[in-house]
């Protein structure tokens, strides 16, 4: 009697972590491949994958290229946000984006912003320097939807 | 000749046909068959006494050859004396045999067809080995051209056949690629060298890069037994004094020739009913489909999780390969291998003499022979309807397209005119669709002028995809400039017509390329043709008439599930690596009907096909038949040395 009362609370205990760690993200919650589209500069639509990994209580991942694939660094989780960074080279020229995310569900809205450009400041209609700043790298939204 | 007539007219038309039973099929064959193949004489050990209508759903192959055969009048042979067939009898006894084969074909709906070994061709392979060692170079440059077969294209099973001379250009291959590879720091990161060194025995270093290069190669996991032959190589290489590079070279190369790299090599399915493919085979088909090369991390990651199969997964990914840069590739191969217009510049070029503005503006080549390719990957990115490659409101241009075509350069987008970019056409411009480019139209004339029987021929094979028979023998030529005034095209072909022989075939196939005159043989629109006004009239055998190209193409569109079967049939073909067989058509219905339920989006035609059952399932081994080749890996080592 008391052996089956554990099991059936250790079963009700293990479904309201599972449902926790779902609802929260959490590390095992960002694991798996993600794929979304973004505009780019251009206008144009440009797709994003993504694939995180679980190691321990650690998220790894990369960006899926067309060439080869990037390594995501930096990877932090806290609940159901997910930061990351990615670095790319192209002709010599390193550039690093920082992506940020909150997970719902089986989707995660992303927001994506260049480290090497100035950050957009307060908007200031007076000063043209500010208006400059925010066009040159305002952050980018996209949503990303978990594929596996 | 009679046949081609009755071919064109019958496809054209849609006429509902009276009933035909096989006792109708049973009179035609003892009225023109039996007396060769009967009971006392059976040429080709055919016999229609037993070979009775009865037998059309069990003696599917030998009813198909009967087809092909009586279609294209090879049968009755022309050489036996009497009345011949009449139209009438031939296209009804035809439709029937159709129709009961059809029936068959379908009993058990789509069926996963057959699987074929074959080799990558000359451009999967070099992109292959592009990919796979991560090096910008034409390692494919030496290898000699792959023919046609199939449904038209290079990448069929039935033409790509393994002859000694390309092994030999193959081992020059691997070793110039790998050569080259080992010297460049991107290539030795992407094929995974690491060097020895304290810790790590040259061996295990080895060891270490066939792990994960080999399953790449082979664009499926490998077990730790078949990575011994390959180390074999590579010991065999330092007993020989070899430095470490040239021994991981050596070891490479092995790779590069064996049957597994070489070759499209699917587990063979040993049962007698079909299988579903491994996602690690799936991934190859559609890589090898919508890319032209290996899988890329994300299709092999798919494949490891085991989700390829999943439709949700496949559709996303079928999309997202779709929208890579990667599938110009599939876009540029089957648009100019189905068109034709692959040859435009290369074995075709236009007189010279006669269009100066193309031989001396390369600009202007490329941008002619790239515009169908642009128009297609446009269509499939917006999704647009496959009926706009017959007619549409849009097309390519560029500034020098534009001028070609006579089009007003406000029409263009603002800025960078000068790369190819979809525009909206204004009325009467004549350039929608795929009858109304360049290129199209180049290669459906000859050089130095048009040709409304080739034009005619074109549209039939490549639109409609009922091509009309060769002509027969010792048929005289087209007469050139006789007589004291300059003829018309039409003209000329009427003198040919006079000819009964040839009238019965030309008056099906001319009248369309008619309609296409006022396109010049490089396409530029023209009033007047050797002085005199251009007539662009046609009429089919079945009464149709249309003037000009405008109207051609909505009798074209009246017909459009020909061109809808003709183009599905292609790609279907084009993605299996392999000629359609009369088992396949159910595949082509459920295609269409997919069309059709969609609007004809042309993604919807790519999807279908790659969620289709012989996309994704292996064709099980007919019981008392042998199993199919397995690759050693063995042949690889005995090659490489």
């Amino acid at each position: 009697m008391f052996r089956r009362f554990t099991v059936k609370a250790g079963a009700l205990l293990f479904f309201a972590v599972c449902a926790l760690a779902a609802e929260n993200g959490g590390v095992a919650g960002f694991s798996g491949i993600w794929t979304g589209t973004m505009t780019d500069r251009n206008g144009d639509p440009q797709d994003l994958s993504f694939r995180f990994t679980q190691s321990g209580n650690v998220l790894k991942g990369k960006m899926y290229g067309d060439n080869e694939s990037l390594a995501v660094t930096g990877v932090k989780v806290s609940g159901k946000e997910l930061s990351f960074s990615v670095t790319t080279e192209l002709n010599g020229q390193v550039t690093t984006f920082l992506y940020t995310g909150i997970i719902s569900g089986n989707e995660m809205e992303v927001s994506r912003t260049r480290l090497d450009l100035k950050p957009p400041e307060p908007k200031q209609p007076d000063t043209k320097a500010g208006n400059s700043a925010s066009k040159s790298n305002p952050p980018q939204t996209f949503r990303l939807k978990r594929l596996t | 000749m009679k046949i081609r007539h009755l071919l064109v007219s019958a496809l054209l038309t849609s006429a509902p046909l009276s009933a035909y039973d096989a006792a109708n099929a049973r009179a035609f064959l003892a009225q023109h068959c039996e007396s060769c193949h009967g009971a006392k004489i059976a040429y080709g050990s055919l016999n229609f006494n037993s070979l009775t209508p009865a037998t059309l759903s069990t003696e599917t192959e030998r009813w198909t050859r009967i087809s092909s055969r009586v279609r294209n009048s090879e049968m009755p042979p022309r050489t036996v004396p009497g009345p011949g067939v009449a139209l009438s009898d031939r296209k009804a006894f035809l439709n029937w045999v159709d129709e009961g084969l059809h029936a068959e074909a379908c009993a058990g709906g789509p069926v996963a067809g057959t699987s074929q070994i074959r080799r990558l061709n000359r451009d999967e392979y070099t992109a292959t080995v592009r990919e796979l060692l991560n090096i910008h170079l034409d390692v494919g440059h030496d290898l000699p051209a792959d023919g046609a077969g199939g449904q038209g294209f290079d990448n069929a099973a039935e033409v790509l056949f393994l002859s000694p001379v390309l092994v030999e250009k193959y081992i020059d291959a691997a070793k110039e690629s790998l050569e080259y590879a080992v010297k460049d720091s991107r290539a030795r990161a992407r094929i995974g060298i690491v060097e020895p060194g304290p810790g790590l025995l040259p061996a295990q270093a080895a060891h270490n890069i066939l792990q994960g290069f080999l399953p790449r190669a082979f664009r499926r996991p490998v077990t730790e037994k078949e990575t011994e032959p390959f180390m074999a190589l590579f010991r065999e290489a330092q007993k020989s004094h070899q430095t470490f590079d040239k021994s991981v070279v050596y070891m490479l190369r092995g790779v590069l020739l064996s049957p597994q790299f070489l070759f499209h090599a699917e587990t063979p399915n040993p049962g007698t009913s079909p299988r579903l493919l491994d996602d690690y085979a799936l991934a190859s088909r559609l890589s090898y489909f919508l890319w032209g090369s290996m899988p890329d991390e994300m299709l092999f990651d798919l494949a490891e999780a085991g989700k390829l199969h999943e439709p949700e997964v496949l559709k996303e990914e079928v999309g997202l390969m779709l929208r890579s840069g990667k599938s110009m590739h599939f876009i540029e191969s089957f648009v100019t291998q189905w068109l034709g217009t692959r040859e435009l510049g290369r074995d075709f070029i236009p007189d010279p003499k006669i269009f100066p503005n193309y031989s001396a503006d390369a600009d202007l080549r490329g941008e002619i022979r790239f515009q169908p390719i642009v128009f297609f990957h446009s269509m499939v990115a917006n999704n647009d309807p496959i009926t706009d490659l017959v007619d549409s409101d849009w097309t390519i241009l560029t500034r020098k397209l534009a001028g070609l075509y006579g089009i007003d350069r406000k029409n263009l987008r603002k800025d960078n005119q000068d790369q190819p970019h979809r525009v909206k056409l204004p009325p009467d411009s004549h350039r929608g669709g795929l009858l109304g480019m360049s290129a199209v139209l180049a290669v459906s004339s000859y050089p130095y002028r048009t040709s409304p029987v080739l034009r005619g021929k074109w549209v039939l094979d490549s639109i409609l995809g009922t091509p009309p028979l060769p002509p027969p023998p010792n048929v005289p030529a087209l007469e050139e400039h006789v007589g004291p005034a300059p003829k018309t095209m039409r003209e000329r072909l009427a003198q040919h017509r006079k000819d009964p022989v040839c009238s019965s075939c030309h008056s099906s196939i001319d009248p369309i390329g008619f309609a296409l005159e006022n396109y010049d043989a490089l396409g530029q629109w023209r009033n007047e043709d050797a002085g005199k006004p251009v007539d662009n009239s046609g009429e089919l055998p079945d009464g149709t008439k249309f003037q000009g190209p405008e109207q051609l193409k909505a009798v074209l569109l009246q017909q459009k599930d020909l061109f809808v079967r003709n183009l599905t049939s292609r790609m279907l073909g084009y993605s299996l690596g392999r000629g359609l067989s009369p088992k396949d058509m159910c595949t082509v219905d459920s295609v269409i009907a997919q069309l059709r339920n969609n609007g004809y989006k042309s993604q919807v035609l790519i999807e279908a096909i790659v969620m289709s059952q012989p996309f994704q399932y292996q064709a099980g081994v007919p019981a008392g038949a042998p199993s199919s080749l397995s690759l050693k890996t063995k042949h690889t080592v005995t090659e490489s040395r």
